[in-house]
């Protein structure tokens, strides 16, 4: 539903603006004639709903069509720049989950000491600094200077694991930091609020210290508005990758996505932007099955 | 076994709890009644080790010999849960939500060294069954929500009594859960108190349920001792004016309304609280006196806090 929506959406969007990429894609050698061969080759000329309806039934036949500009099946170009941004994008949520998640619950069980100003200090300044800032920092620290990364550029997968793996940490990394702030932050607040609570008490009243009870009973707790932010964050994410896929050059797909708006490619466009909301509605979903984990409570009042 | 002499907790400048002093012995019940504010919560906290931070206490309190208060937070760790355990009133907060009920009761016995992991989830089966609820390997998978409120009580008795300990703390366990339900909790309570032996302090702010459990009944208002005795000799002739209001409250059946009505307004010095009597501004019997000093202990057939026992109007 979310995903049909999207689509038509999207294909509006697209219909609205202007500028012919028929006209583009032949420059400025076009002569009126060529132009209206082309719009007939690439279907240009039938009616915005008719081509709405074969964008459609295309895609779950699998044929997204010809990207306008590179002039080959759109479905094979976007398959390989999955494979470099799937895992970007994976990375860094994990790198700012498990970073933020951790820096957090640190805060938390030392609250209102040394520890836990410096860290949410240092968080702060992780806000404030926009992610390409750091990835440019880290280029020049970790690949021009020390050398331990490459700078740019990736491999691919057939190279081995190793290599692309490597080049995809830098930028990982740098997409995670501002984001493990604002996760730190909120599982700290949300693990103080937590520890307030009345099993936090009981538990205490076991015998727990308040380190062991912090650890077993308030985190899993304080897990859900993290969950939430975590989801909602994704779409920075999104955006984040395509600015990363510029600073460290990496061939995926947020650096496809502005070469086709550059190009007119209209139907790339439509076919990533599309992809993009897919993935939004798929992370929606794992999120939901992550609170069921997280809360059993969640569990039985969902369908 | 327990012995709690002077304790007297303070909030910054504020007195919470007047210099109180009590004893228990192993198998006996010491009920203690007050309304909320009168300071019977936070002795239960004071003895647990559990007071907010903002909360000082002093005195002492001897936990078979051992002056909790002077122990190191470890030390208190390795005692709550094993040698002193405690029932909340909350039986729908006082759970982990997402935690199985089996899992939280085993967790002190493993925390304590008593038992593998494996041991303790059978013994937390064997604990759910023991106090009484159904289908108890499925219990201890089951999670809080699952389970109604008198069931969840049950769940956090067996949790309190699975190390043994020697002192349980109940405050309130049953205020929150209708009638019968209440009464079941209280026989199941009775119950293991004569299976164990260990020495019970009860806690609520109904006179009528204390009845039913307590050996001798301590009288808290206002963060002061008004009345303490045998619970028999004490409901039957109760001497001290705020004991026979509370006792006065009880046949009219309505439980959950205040016992007395005040009658020159509250008591207005909150702040480094004077001396004299807490209850002067509601006493009917109240005089001059009452609010310039604090009364000596009566002993006779109770011992009661009062200027003017027997000696007054008549409440
Ligand atoms: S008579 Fe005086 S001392 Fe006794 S309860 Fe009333 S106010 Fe307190």
């Amino acid at each position: 539903m979310t995903l049909a929506v999207a689509a038509l959406v999207v294909f509006w969007i697209l219909e609205v603006l202007p500028g012919d990429p028929a006209a583009t894609m032949l420059g400025i050698s076009a002569t009126p004639e060529t132009i209206a061969a082309l719009r007939t080759e690439l279907g240009l000329d039938q009616p915005p709903v008719a081509r709405f309806l074969g964008w459609i039934t295309g895609m779950f036949s699998g044929q997204l069509g010809i990207s306008y500009a590179y002039r080959v099946p759109v479905g094979g170009l976007i398959a390989e720049r999955v494979a470099v941004t799937l895992p970007l994008a994976v990375l860094a949520l994990m790198l700012a989950s498990s970073i933020g998640i951790a820096l957090g619950t640190l805060a938390a069980s030392k609250a209102n000491s040394v520890i836990d100003s410096v860290v949410m200090g240092v968080a702060q300044l992780g806000l404030a600094i926009p992610n390409f800032w750091f990835g440019l920092l880290f280029v020049l620290l970790f690949s021009v200077t020390l050398g331990w990364f490459p700078s740019g550029g990736f491999p691919g997968w057939s190279g081995g694991i190793l290599p692309a793996f490597q080049a995809l940490v830098l930028p990982a990394l740098a997409l995670a930091l501002p984001q493990s702030a604002v996760l730190a932050r909120l599982t700290r607040s949300s693990l103080l609020e937590t520890m307030g609570e009345d099993y936090i008490r009981t538990a205490r009243a076991k015998g727990l210290t308040r380190g062991q009870t912090l650890r077993r009973h308030a985190l899993r707790n304080a897990l859900v508005p993290v969950l939430t932010m975590m989801g909602l964050q994704f779409s920075f994410l999104v955006a984040g990758t395509i600015i990363m896929e510029n600073v460290f050059a990496l061939p995926g797909l947020g650096r496809l996505l502005v070469q086709a708006i550059g190009g007119h490619d209209l139907i790339l466009i439509k076919n990533l932007v599309l992809l993009f909301v897919g993935a939004a509605v798929i992370v929606n979903a794992i999120v939901d099955i992550a609170y069921g984990y997280a809360d059993p409570r969640l569990r039985v009042s969902r369908p | 076994m327990l012995v709690v002499d002077n304790l007297g907790i303070s909030l910054g400048q504020t007195r919470a709890l007047r210099p109180l002093s009590f004893s228990l012995d192993a198998g006996e019940t010491l009920g203690i009644v007050g309304e909320s504010g009168s300071g019977k919560s936070i002795t239960a906290l004071a003895i647990m080790g559990l007071l907010p931070e903002v909360m000082q206490a002093s005195g002492s309190i001897l936990l078979k010999g051992e002056n909790l208060l002077a122990l190191d937070e470890s030390s208190l760790c390795a005692l709550r849960g094993r040698r002193m355990a405690m029932i909340f009133q909350e039986p729908m907060t006082a759970l982990n939500p997402v935690m199985t009920i089996g899992r939280q009761i085993a967790e002190g016995l493993v925390l304590h060294g008593l038992m593998t992991s494996e041991a303790a989830a059978s013994e937390a089966v064997r604990l759910i069954e023991r106090v009484g609820l159904p289908e108890p390997e499925l219990r201890a998978h089951s999670y809080p929500h699952e389970l109604s409120g008198g069931q969840r009580q049950r769940a956090m008795i067996a949790m309190a009594i699975s190390c043994r300990p020697a002192l349980l703390i109940a405050d309130e366990p049953t205020s929150a859960l209708d009638v019968t339900v209440q009464a079941e909790i209280l026989a199941l309570l009775r119950e293991i108190r004569e299976e164990t032996g260990m020495g019970m302090l009860f806690i609520s702010h109904d006179l009528a349920v204390i009845s039913k459990l307590a050996n001798r009944t301590l009288v808290l208002y206002g963060g002061a001792a008004m009345e303490m005795g045998e619970t028999q000799a004490l409901l039957a002739a109760p001497r001290h004016p705020y004991t026979r209001g509370l006792i006065a409250a009880i046949p009219r059946g309505n439980a959950h309304t205040t016992p007395l009505r005040p009658i020159r307004g509250h008591v207005p010095e909150l702040h480094g609280l004077p001396d004299g009597c807490p209850f002067h501004g509601r006493c009917l019997t109240g005089t001059d006196l009452c609010r310039r000093s604090s009364p000596a202990p009566d002993v006779a057939s109770t011992t009661a806090w009062c200027h003017h026992l027997d000696g007054g109007q008549g409440a």
